[in-house]
């Protein structure tokens, strides 16, 4: 889909520079990526939000962040998205292969695939503000403001999100087994989901 | 999505203004904590970017451009 058909004509008045964008769309598609937990949906999202920018660009302040900017942009859309779809706020479906690219050792690299596994066995909102603020480089107070709330609230979020990660590998509550060579599927996955219930696990 | 054309070279591997503070006051697990996270969220800023992102910024850009 072009989704810039529906764009109005540019905005001259654009308070940022097109570099300083493009700068920012790899950070915006993994925070879609960790938002959403799917690949295809995620870039959409991002391709949305671009738009949206690019079209309200004179309301962008100059003397803030533009990736707190667009992050709100792409959080807003998201949200609307799920209000007005009621679609599902996690998937599993795009959990993403085993380990970096380059590991130095092995040991490192199954560490890294558990730590990846336990990340995406946490709810949304934890993911979000754990990339957030842990790896996008965003400040408390940038991300208090991107979810609307008080910066207390994210350091607790942040606090619980760490916690409940750590949890999960201390206690090799890992859903996905480290052997598994592909992600699980939907269909795998509620298998777990409902043998646990049905152990009372 | 699945065309992929450019590395993203602009892309820096991003590094927290405000670190979390520490939740276990253990500072190794801290860093140790930072790095996979930081590891995760690096393998997608590193992906090459898909070729519609950069149609709609050049679309803009030659809107922008005087005829």
């Amino acid at each position: 889909m072009d989704r810039t058909e529906s764009m109005p004509e540019s905005n001259d008045t654009a308070s940022f520079r097109q570099e300083d964008l493009l700068a920012c769309i790899p950070h915006l598609r993994a925070y879609a990526r960790f938002l959403t937990g799917n690949r295809e949906r995620a870039d959409d999202l991002v391709q949305d939000a671009l738009v949206r920018a690019l079209t309200a660009s004179h309301q962008f302040q100059a003397e803030t962040n533009l990736k707190a900017w667009i992050f709100t942009i792409l959080r807003n859309l998201f949200y609307n998205e799920i209000r007005k779809n009621r679609l599902k706020v996690q998937s599993i479906d795009d959990i993403p292969g085993e380990g970096p690219a380059t590991p130095p050792t092995q040991d490192v690299n199954l560490e890294f695939a558990d730590f990846r596994r336990a990340f995406w066995q946490l709810g949304q909102s934890q993911r979000e503000v754990l990339i957030m603020v842990g790896a996008s480089g965003l400040s408390y107070e940038e991300a208090a403001a991107i979810c609307g709330c008080a910066v207390g609230t994210i350091k607790s979020r942040v606090s619980r999100a760490r916690r409940e990660l750590l949890k999960i590998l201390q206690e090799g509550n890992l859903t996905y087994k480290r052997g598994d060579s592909e992600p699980p599927s939907v269909a795998q996955a509620l298998h777990v989901i409902l043998d646990r219930k049905a152990t009372g696990g | 999505m699945a065309n992929r054309e450019r590395r993203a070279d602009r892309a820096k591997p991003a590094s927290p203004r405000t670190e979390p503070r520490s939740s276990t006051g253990d500072a190794p697990m801290d860093r140790w904590f930072q790095q996979q996270l930081s590891l995760l969220y690096n393998d997608v800023v590193n992906e090459p970017l898909p070729k519609e992102f950069l149609e709609i910024l050049g679309k803009i850009g030659k809107d922008k451009t005087p005829s």
